[in-house]
C-alpha cells in the first residue's frame, strides 16, 4: 500500500507499506517522478504528512501504541567520493 | 511562531484518511450499532483447513475463535481494542466488531467477518489475524533504528 507522496523539495518521498509485515519501502523521486533512491526499513512506520514551508515530516509509528513523530529532513551529499553531485535525503527524528 | 494548529490539522486529516483507506466494506447495521457482525453463539467455528498461520519469533497467532474472543475484550487487549478504537467505527465493548480492520501503516487485524463459519474460515486462512508483538527491548531498538533514516 502506497502512502502519500510528500514533498522533500525538489523531490518527493513516499512510503510503500507491506501491511502484512513490518517492511516499509521508502522511495524518493526526483521532480520528474523518476525513482532516485529507495530503502527498506523493517519497522511499522509511515510518513504521513509534510509541513509546508518547513523541512519537517510527520511519521506515524506503531509499536505497542501509535505515536506521531516529527522528522527533520535535509539533503546530504553522498559520502562516496567522485559522485558528490548525487545527494541523499536524510530524515532525522526531531 | 508558526501556529501549531495549521500543522496538526493536515496531519490529523491524513491520519483519518489513511484509516478510511484501510477500511474494508461495512457489513451490516443492526440494533443501532454502526457496524454489527454477529458470531454464531452456539456453533464453534471450524478449524481452518489450510496452511497454518505464519509463526515466528515475535509473532503471535490466534485461531478464529481466540481472535474473536480477544476482540470482544477491548479495553485490556491493546493489540485488538486499540486498533478497533483507532478505526473509530466499532463499539467492541458491546460485543460487536467491524468486519475487518486494516491499518495501513502497521499491523492488520481481521476479526470473523461474516455470519457463516465458511467465511470465517476463509478469512482466517488469509493469515490476516497474525499480529506482531514487540518486547520492550525490541521497541527501544526500533526507535533507535528510526532515529536517523537515510534513504
Amino acid at each position: 500500500m502506497g502512502l502519500s507522496a510528500l514533498s522533500v523539495a525538489p523531490g518527493v518521498v513516499q512510503v510503500i507499506a507491506d501491511v502484512t509485515s513490518d517492511d516499509r519501502l521508502l522511495v524518493t523521486y526526483d521532480a520528474k517522478g523518476d525513482v532516485v533512491t529507495s530503502r527498506v526499513v523493517q519497522a511499522p512506520f509511515g510518513l504521513v504528512a509534510a509541513a509546508s514551508g518547513t523541512q519537517v515530516l510527520a511519521a506515524l509509528r506503531t509499536f505497542e501504541t501509535s505515536e506521531i513523530v516529527l522528522y527533520a529532513w535535509r539533503w546530504r551529499l553522498r559520502a562516496s567520493a567522485g559522485y558528490r553531485s548525487n545527494p541523499e535525503r536524510r530524515i532525522t527524528d526531531a | 511562531m508558526r501556529n501549531p494548529t495549521s500543522f496538526l490539522l493536515p496531519v490529523l486529516a491524513m491520519v483519518f484518511a489513511l484509516a478510511v483507506l484501510g477500511m474494508p466494506e461495512v457489513v451490516a447495521a443492526q440494533d443501532g450499532c454502526t457496524i454489527c457482525v454477529y458470531v454464531p453463539q452456539e456453533e464453534e467455528p471450524p478449524t481452518p483447513e489450510c496452511d497454518p498461520l505464519p509463526t515466528g519469533e515475535g509473532y503471535e497467532t490466534c485461531d478464529v475463535k481466540s481472535g474473536w474472543e480477544d476482540c470482544k475484550m477491548s479495553s485490556d487487549k491493546p493489540d485488538c481494542g486499540s486498533r478497533l478504537a483507532l478505526d473509530g467505527r466499532a463499539d467492541v465493548g458491546s460485543g460487536v466488531a467491524p468486519a475487518a480492520v486494516a491499518i495501513p501503516w502497521g499491523r492488520q487485524f481481521v476479526v470473523p467477518a461474516a455470519d457463516t463459519p465458511a467465511a470465517v474460515t476463509r478469512r482466517a486462512c488469509t493469515g490476516a489475524i497474525v499480529q506482531r508483538r514487540y518486547s520492550a527491548g525490541s521497541i527501544a531498538e526500533l526507535r533507535a533504528g528510526l532515529r536517523h533514516v537515510t534513504i
